[in-house]
């Protein structure tokens, strides 16, 4: 069973008005517990529509939405339990920053669920540390922080409530390639130690090659390929074909095969191609 | 939610409300209201009723979308059919209710009637003259064109236009932020939408003080850029689309200034039915 499913998912934005705009049509989608998921595509293809309907900010037009096989908007007065069961990191997430002191402003979502003032200092302490926040900086005012901090501490807002699914739509967008490197990072660990189910997106196929169990590539509303990194990576020419990309190193690779080298395996990565390269080298016997 | 609000925005089009010169728009809008705040007669005011309902066809706005922009007045025009009812201290007409310092008579009736079909007419009528169907820049463009001989007294005509049109710019632009900044706020369990008012404005606060800050950061980046493109106000400035009156903006003048002259011989000839005001 699917953590978090999505079912024949339709959305229509300002349907009835000239503006009337579908973003999504009959969307299936399933995320498996404790995998992370990739979700790619151009802007305008639906993604963060798409996001949004996971802890019930957007609802559906039709299709139902369902957390460990339960339809979400089952009683539409509490779908606040399910937005602390589901993290959602929006795009720039810096911008929801607002309380007197950083500390405060990512105990913000605990507040808001009640918990004891003594669990949310405890939260907030651990929050902060998993995402290389020191407990100096939760003293100070989220404004004064730089940016990468600020990305950071909103993110830790959302890390505070332990959700078993987190999404984070673009997590690392606008960050120099160190401070992406962190922050993704970070999230890595936050999977493995909480088992959480994860869903990146991101228009960094770098970022899905590295990090990601499960791509699925979004276009036009609909979902163009789902499957394993493996699977989706095996056929550069569909995501090319598609107006995707493919990883710099990947087109390297495509390349050395065109001329003739033999690269066999995870010609996605890196290491991928370091390994094949080697391989097809060893073979060859020429060094 | 947010996105409902549909006052103050452009639908585009090509029908003749849409395709008239703004600065006549305007005077139009002007001629309009005056009809409809002198209008004294019921039967007149059945004429600018009709009036208004040809206007909407005539812009091809659907009716739909015109009775949205009256639902967030809802409350607006309640309140002010209660106050004329219960609050009015005029003595005519036939007594209804007396109880205490309580006095309604019918006649509150039918001012408090007047004054909230006002309201709406008020409301239709220049949304589907102006903010329906024409774009704010060339809104604020018509503003500065008949503003321009207050320049001569060194009124800053120009600045003040750009400022209107860089407000209009931006309020799309906020109200998309706003609704992020509650999405974000709200994925985080902000409750926006129950309690007590008080409570409800309490939990504004995590969207209105990001809000601030983006608009005050917004507005320096906007300076900034408007600077690195050498923009010095007024002083030998050119335009892009200058605009251009065509015999259509006269016959619609003509109809408009008709209306009016309607509305005061209405007010003055018909002796029968109830006045109102």
């Amino acid at each position: 069973m699917y953590k978090l499913e999505l079912k024949d998912v339709t959305h229509v934005y300002g349907a009835r008005t000239p503006f009337e705009k579908t973003a999504l049509r009959s969307v299936n989608i399933g995320f498996e517990t404790g995998l992370v998921t990739g979700l790619i595509g151009h802007t305008g293809s639906g993604k963060s529509t798409l996001v949004q309907m996971m802890n019930g900010l957007i609802r559906p037009t039709k299709g139902t939405v369902l957390l460990d096989g339960k339809d979400i908007w089952e009683k539409p007065k509490e779908i606040r339990s399910v937005r602390f069961r589901v993290g959602l990191v929006m795009q720039y997430p810096e911008y929801q920053l607002f309380d007197e002191t950083v500390g405060k402003d990512i105990g913000f979502a605990l507040r808001n669920k009640g918990c004891s003032e003594e669990t949310i200092k405890e939260k907030v302490t651990e929050a902060a540390e998993r995402v290389g926040l020191s407990p100096a900086m939760l003293s100070k005012s989220p404004f004064d922080l730089s940016g990468g901090q600020r990305r950071r501490a909103a993110i830790a807002g959302v890390l505070v409530m332990d959700p078993e699914v987190l999404v984070l739509d673009e997590p690392a967008a606008g960050l120099d390639p160190r401070g992406r490197a962190e922050i993704l990072g970070y999230l890595y660990r936050y999977r493995e130690t909480k088992g959480a189910t994860v869903i990146l997106v991101s228009h960094s196929m770098e970022d899905m090659a590295q990090y990601c169990d499960r791509v699925a590539v979004m276009r036009d509303g609909e979902v163009y390929a789902d499957g394993t990194t493996d699977e989706i990576f095996s056929d550069p020419d569909r995501l090319l074909g598609a107006g995707m990309d493919v990883p710099e190193v990947m087109k390297v690779a495509l390349e050395l095969k065109k001329r003739g080298i033999a690269l066999e395996g995870r010609l996605y990565t890196v290491e991928g191609v370091r390994d094949a390269v080697l391989r097809s080298l060893g073979k060859g016997g020429a060094v | 939610m947010i996105s409902d609000i549909t006052l103050g925005q452009y639908f585009p089009g090509t029908s003749v409300v849409h395709r008239l010169d703004p600065r006549f728009k305007i005077i139009l809008t002007i001629l309009f209201m005056v009809a409809l705040f002198s209008a004294r007669n019921v039967f007149v005011y059945a004429a600018l009723v009709l009036f208004t309902v040809l206007l909407v066809v005539a812009s091809r706005i659907s009716l739909r979308v015109v009775l949205r922009g009256i639902r967030p007045l809802v409350f607006i025009l309640i309140f002010t059919l209660i106050l004329h009812v219960l609050m009015s201290t005029r003595t005519d007409g036939r007594l209804l209710i007396e109880w205490k310092w309580l006095t309604v008579y019918d006649m509150d009736f039918y001012r408090a009637g007047v004054m909230v079909l006002r309201i709406v007419l008020l409301v239709v009528g220049t949304s589907v003259l102006l903010s329906y169907t024409t774009t704010p820049i060339s809104l604020t463009d018509a503003i500065e064109s008949l503003l321009k001989p207050l320049s001569l007294i060194r009124v800053p005509v120009h600045e003040f236009a750009m400022m209107m049109t860089i407000a209009l710019r931006f309020i799309p632009t906020m109200l998309e932020e706003t609704e992020k900044i509650m999405n974000a706020q709200k994925a985080r369990g902000a409750d926006l939408s129950s309690g007590n008012p008080f409570k409800k404005i309490r939990a504004l606060i995590p969207v209105l003080i990001p809000l601030i800050v983006s608009a005050f950061q917004r507005a320096l980046d906007l300076a900034t850029a408007m600077e690195c493109r050498c923009y010095r106000g007024s002083k030998g400035r050119t335009k892009l689309v200058k605009l251009k009156s065509t015999p259509a903006d006269f016959v619609a003048l003509v109809l408009f200034a008709a209306v009016l002259a309607g509305v005061y011989l209405g007010n003055h000839f018909i002796t029968y039915g109830i006045r109102v005001g």
